[in-house]
């Protein structure tokens, strides 16, 4: 569904050769050298496939699943990780969760609910170039944070095309202006971003820790980003406005109009986010373990769909849930528990307090810059998964709450840097390739993505400071002290 | 299996004056005279199997001349028998009398034998004014006529299969005449070229609908708002002024006129198109429609 698998194109065998001489090259180095400088043979073997993994999704993104296969092999052979630990760090109910999440995306397109949201833009009164794509941009980040960054994307991509084809413009402009708002926006819930939900399970944090904290900063990125990209593009925003004015003055519609019954659709989506809003109040009241609920409501929600429509309930599960990015993401999980099993984050989280201190001021933009030039160049989920232990470790010294948002804003921002920043640009550049022929080169977008990262960036860090005084300290927050000892697993 | 035409034809199989009135007349003719020459097939088979397939379309395939064939059994090697008659017979009552009858009969289980020797036939007798001919001509000359070809013809290609003249459009036409011509002469798809011939995009049956109905709408499961085809409004409303540019597909299929035949077969299983396009660079030279390709193949 998420043909995300289109990049990089075919590699011929010597470039594959070559390239994968490279990524054994670099990885056993580093395994080596860290040997050498003291690691153990299990932190040694963690660090290099972990690695291999991240070079892996650089240099082949079309078999990464293949690369990551092979590590768990490599870990489980050098005795870096055993199965049971495997299993407890695959991350098995974010997994569900997202399942949940895309067989109820799949019921969702059935129902039209898409299509009335695509017909509700555009029966805007008196619409005009700016205010249509201003328009859009806003719908796919608040659609973002309701279902996920990816179907958003290919939703309002399939809109903007075909607008862009009745009035004759280059679609790029206006695709890469709704996919940096759609990148932002997915910032504001867990739903947004695989890294939302995965920051989420990490650090015990609640929907309603989201929108309180999150939301509002991401609502101020996203209106610095709707600014500037909408004042970068303003020429061809110009070419809009007169072409989309030049066709309603001849009384030619965009697309035609329907009257979509979208009751159905709009009462699952509803419900789904209540019931997801819920979750905290729920599991006091019901006595459960933080973030039960929160991860299980999408599949129950599923669940309830496959009864009512039981001749696509197959469907929506095999062809609706992008397995593919599942299992890797399982696997990516795993790959990133050892390190922490094997106590290299541990390493790494006293290093970063001895580099850069204790000091909030200092570590929240530290942490951000560092997870936002991150994720532009590798799958943020990788960087997320990656630095979520370090952070846990540093949660014994500091107030961790605000490192926490640091890494979310890092990671969802950061992916507007370049155009492989973020699965929701290479599906819309996918697309945009498959349907115009058309290329948008890395430095066209990297004036443009670095620009918006920078600013939305910036605000973000402001605003984390200005708000981390009012977040509650570690031991206000409502953690088991069994859920906290689970999250610290000792070094070997 | 090679095929040279001197080996499927020898002298004594050229009726001069065949001495036939009508269609399956010639036809018995030619097959009687073949049997005479060739032990081992079943002529009366043959002879069915040749007035079947006229009954059903006639071969009448250039002015005055046709080429009844049909496919056997227990054939080892292609044979081809010639008739003349200066008067006439009629074998297709919409097109004049034939004068020359090149009578084919091919292994069934070689299917591309027939097309080989249509190709062969076909390109002696390019330049040849039949009637005139075989007003004129004496056994001895029909016989160097078809003897003289000295091409060989290995395997067959995309140029030999293709239909040369297919129906065009151009990217100025309209949708208003895109449609009166997909729909009146029963076609799926038309290449549509510019005023160089050059080939640039393929309008077909579903791009007609795919303007109609957009991608969002199809989204959708429940098409009750849609029943009336309500958003097919508009696409009618200016069928008049939506130019072909506009909104024909460009992810063709094409092929290299030397590419061979049996490549096609395995284009459009692959490829799922039903008209592979024919280019000689950018210019069109022709198309091979999936209907055509396979009865020529396996039927014509």
């Amino acid at each position: 569904m998420h043909g995300s698998d289109d990049h990089g194109g075919e590699l011929s065998l010597k470039q594959l050769i070559g390239r994968m001489a490279l990524l054994l090259g670099i990885s056993l180095s580093v395994g080596f050298g860290g040997a050498a400088m003291g690691l153990t043979r299990q932190q040694s073997a963690a660090t290099s496939v972990f690695l291999a993994i991240i070079l892996g999704t650089l240099f082949f993104w079309n078999f990464r699943l293949a690369i990551a296969f092979l590590g768990i092999g490599v870990l489980i052979f050098t005795k870096s990780l055993d199965i049971d630990h495997f299993v407890k760090e695959a991350s098995l109910p974010v997994i569900l969760f997202l399942v949940g999440m895309m067989i109820i995306v799949g019921a969702l397109r059935d129902l039209g609910f898409f299509t009335w949201i695509v017909q509700s833009i555009m029966s805007i009164p008196r619409i005009t170039g700016r205010k249509f794509i201003a328009v859009t941009a806003v719908a796919s980040a608040l659609l973002a944070c309701a279902v996920d960054e990816v179907t958003s994307i290919i939703f309002i991509s399939t809109l903007v095309f075909q607008v862009c084809n009745r009035l004759k413009l280059n679609p790029a402009p206006y695709i890469i202006i709704c996919v940096l708002c759609t990148n932002i926006g997915s910032a504001g819930t867990m739903m947004g971003n695989p890294v939302g939900i995965y920051i989420g399970t990490k650090a015990h944090l609640t929907f309603s820790d989201f929108i309180q904290w999150a939301f509002p900063v991401m609502v101020l990125a996203l209106g610095s980003c709707v600014a500037v990209t909408m004042w970068w593009y303003r020429k061809e925003l110009d070419e809009f406005d007169v072409r989309l004015k030049d066709r309603m003055d001849r009384d030619l519609s965009l697309v035609p109009k329907v009257k979509v019954p979208y009751g159905k659709g709009l009462t699952v989506l509803l419900l789904t986010l209540i019931f997801i809003a819920l979750h905290h109040t729920l599991e006091e009241a019901l006595q459960l373990d933080p973030n039960s609920i929160l991860l299980v409501a999408p599949l129950a929600c599923a669940g309830i769909i496959m009864i009512f429509k039981r001749d696509r309930a197959r469907h929506y599960v095999e062809a609706e849930v992008d397995w593919w990015t599942l299992l890797f993401f399982m696997l990516l999980f795993a790959i990133a528990g050892t390190l922490a099993y094997t106590g290299v984050t541990k390493l790494m989280a006293d290093r970063f307090t001895s580099t850069f201190g204790t000091d909030l001021n200092i570590l929240i933009p530290v942490i951000m810059a560092t997870t936002a030039i991150g994720s532009a160049f590798v799958d943020n989920v990788i960087f997320v998964a990656a630095f979520a232990p370090v952070i846990e470790s540093l949660g014994e010294s500091v107030k961790v709450m605000p490192l926490w948002w640091a890494l979310l804003f890092g990671a969802c921002f950061g992916g507007n840097i370049t155009l492989i920043g973020s699965t929701a640009n290479i599906v819309a550049l996918g697309m945009l390739e498959k349907n115009f022929k058309m290329h948008v080169s890395f430095f066209q977008w990297l004036k443009i993505g670095a620009l918006s990262a920078l600013i939305a960036c910036f605000i973000a860090w402001g605003m984390l400071t200005v708000l981390s005084p009012w977040m509650p300290e570690n031991t206000e927050r409502n953690i088991s002290a069994a859920v906290e000892a689970e999250a610290h697993p000792a070094g070997h | 299996m090679d095929i040279q035409l001197c080996d499927c034809l020898s002298r004594e199989n050229i009726l001069f004056e065949v001495g036939a009135t009508s269609r399956d007349d010639a036809l018995i003719r030619l097959v009687d005279q073949l049997a005479k020459t060739k032990d081992g097939f079943d002529e009366a088979a043959a002879g069915q199997a040749l007035k079947e397939r006229e009954a059903v379309l006639p071969t009448v395939i250039a002015p005055g001349v046709a080429l009844p064939h049909a496919r056997l059994d227990a054939l080892e090697k292609p044979l081809v028998a010639i008739g003349t008659t200066r008067q006439g017979i009629v074998f297709d009552e919409d097109k004049d009398p034939v004068n020359l009858i090149l009578l084919v009969l091919t292994p069934k289980i070689d299917p591309s034998a027939y097309l080989r020797i249509l190709s062969m036939l076909s390109s002696i007798l390019k330049d040849v004014d039949v009637p005139t001919f075989v007003s004129g001509a004496t056994i001895d000359d029909i016989y160097e006529l078809f003897k003289a070809e000295e091409k060989f013809v290995d395997y067959l290609t995309a140029g030999d299969v293709m239909n040369s003249e297919p129906i065009t459009l151009l990217e100025g036409d309209t949708l208003n005449k895109a449609i009166s011509t997909l729909c009146s002469r029963r076609v799926l798809d038309i290449p549509v070229v510019d005023e160089e011939g050059d080939l640039r995009g393929v309008i077909g049956m579903e791009d007609l609908l795919r303007q109609s109905l957009p991608q969002h709408l199809l989204w959708m499961e429940d098409l009750t708002p849609i029943l009336r085809f309500e958003p097919f409004a508009e696409m009618m409303k200016k069928d008049q002024e939506t130019k072909l540019a506009d909104f024909m597909s460009e992810d063709y299929v094409s092929v290299p006129p030397d590419t061979p035949a049996v490549q096609l077969a395995k284009v459009f299983l692959m490829s799922q198109a039903r008209q592979i396009q024919v280019l000689d660079g950018r210019k069109l030279v022709g198309v091979v429609d999936l209907g055509g390709f396979s009865t020529k193949l396996f039927w014509a």
